[in-house]
């Protein structure tokens, strides 16, 4: 456990020597500079409108920065053979990667924090709380996503665009299955039933991501704490589901 | 896809912890039953909400302005029809779903599609009138924008506003706007005389056969897809007049 809690600390300092921090902080400075353009802009609902504006570029930067810097790292390591020389010590891969796990959380859970301080800023302080939190959960699930995908797939390019395009897969499926359920011709075609259910069956192997970090708990007082339970159940049901499939290739690796 | 995988030299899953394995299908299992236990999603009219400005729409769309308007318009399609589930147009709010036809239109200007979903769906809410009129009204608006590429709807309302509305000066105004402004080369003769047979004594079967004959035969429609559906509006038609009222 304490060869874990190093590897996550080592995790940690990497984050912060690689000047991740002030990465965060600048983008989180310039993200709430626009929104105050945008909210120059509108003519109305002004403040609605910043707050739409900053929460879904915000989380968007979360999200963003975490499918790079995860793969990143892990890759970093890997290339200076640090992966090797750690896995030839004592301990296990399943502690390596947990310990990867929990230092990359911690990580996502400061970025998530530091980028929603500007939605703190206009929002209710009750639902910025519970976007915050919903945010976190969406990053780890992003986390674990990035050590799945670099460990499976061992390039930067392809290890952060399948990331990528998962997260956006998983916050666009709700609206997809709408979408491909909505047959304005009712013809029945094979081609169109069978593609729906591919969607369907699609959908049930991704988290619902469209359900958590809502603009609409921030511009208008749904209550997003009632959500977080499920959330939450969802965050742990599917960051373990990714990691035990990051630790199954791990382990068939021949380091 | 073994080129994108480099470490093909692997272990076999053997030499995997049984523990893991399990606890892979446990999970596997446990989120497949988890997400099939939730209730599918529905759309719902209240979750309808006022589309962003156009220029707003016109940064999100990246720099393709037609790809996004047509991801926009089966959006706006998903709250009208559902699998076992069927929003009857009339409770979706016409002033949202006015802005969101109009914003499409404003992406893609040539697009047809918008104003098919106004003067063939949402137009057609029987037994209200003012959100026929409504929609009526926004075809009318835009054909004068395009009257030479958008006369189609605008045919259509005209032909509902004398049958279902049982408004005929409604109806020829709608006849006059074809007959003054349509006057490009792609638009028939009959189209511009459509309020010579608006006041003739037709049902509104024989007026919408006319309609749809005159349609095809004039090579307007190319779409298979629009061709099948305006088939089926008809024959649907035809069977609300041998039985009763026509609901959605």
């Amino acid at each position: 456990m304490s060869r874990s809690r190093d590897v996550a600390a080592f995790a940690i300092l990497e984050a912060r020597r690689t000047r991740l921090p002030w990465i965060v902080g600048a983008i989180g400075l310039l993200a709430l500079a626009a929104s105050l353009f945008v909210r120059s802009l509108a003519i109305t609902e002004s403040v609605r409108v910043q707050t739409g504006f900053l929460a879904a570029l915000l989380r968007f930067v979360a999200i963003f920065l975490l499918c790079l810097h995860v793969p990143g790292s892990m890759l970093r390591e890997a290339h200076d053979k640090g992966t090797d020389l750690l896995l030839s010590v004592d301990i296990s891969r399943f502690e390596y990667l947990a310990g990867k796990a929990f230092g990359y959380g911690v990580v996502a859970a400061g970025i998530a924090i530091a980028l929603a301080v500007p939605v703190w800023l206009i929002a209710p302080p009750g639902a910025a709380l519970a976007w915050t939190v919903s945010l976190v959960f969406e990053s780890w699930i992003a986390v674990a996503a990035g050590l799945f995908c670099v460990i499976t797939f061992n390039q930067l390019t392809l290890a952060a665009g399948i990331v990528f395009a998962f997260y956006l897969l998983a916050r666009a499926m709700t609206a997809i299955v709408l979408v491909a359920g909505a047959d304005m011709l009712q013809d029945g075609s094979v081609a169109h039933a069978a593609m729906t259910a591919i969607v369907k069956l699609v959908a049930l192997m991704l988290p619902p991501l469209d359900a958590f970090t809502r603009t609409a708990w921030l511009v208008d007082a749904v209550d997003g704490w009632s959500r977080l339970p499920m959330l939450a159940a969802q965050t742990a049901l599917y960051v373990t589901l990714l990691l035990a499939a990051a630790s199954i290739d791990l382990y068939r690796r021949n380091h | 896809m073994k080129h994108l995988l480099p470490y093909r030299d692997e272990r076999p899953v053997a030499a995997v912890p049984r523990a893991l394995l399990l606890l892979f299908g446990i999970t596997l299992a446990c989120q497949l039953a988890w997400r099939a236990a939730q209730p599918p999603p529905t759309a719902r009219a209240e979750e309808l909400a006022m589309p962003p400005s156009t220029s707003t729409l016109r940064v999100l769309a990246l720099g393709d302005p037609i790809a996004f308007g047509q991801v926009l318009t089966l959006r706006l399609q998903a709250f009208d029809n559902q699998p076992g589930v069927s929003i009857p147009f009339a409770a979706l709010d016409y002033d949202r779903v006015e802005a969101w036809l109009a914003g499409i239109l404003d992406l893609d200007p040539h697009t047809g599609y918008p104003l098919l979903m106004a003067a063939q769906l949402y137009a057609q809410v029987f037994g209200h009138p003012d959100q026929q009129r409504h929609m009526s009204e926004f075809v009318l608006r835009q054909f004068l924008r395009d009257p030479d590429r958008r006369w189609q709807p605008l045919a259509h309302v005209a032909v509902m506003a004398k049958h279902r509305l049982n408004d005929l000066p409604l109806a020829l105004r709608y006849a006059n706007a074809l007959k003054d402004h349509a006057r490009g080369p792609g638009v028939p003769g009959w189209a511009r005389q459509m309020h010579i047979f608006l006041l003739e004594d037709l049902g509104e079967v024989e007026t919408a056969r006319v309609l749809l004959g005159g349609l095809l035969a004039s090579g307007a429609i190319t779409d298979e897809h629009e061709a099948r559906f305006l088939t089926e509006r008809l024959q649907a038609l035809e069977n609300a007049e041998k039985s009763t009222g026509l609901s959605k």
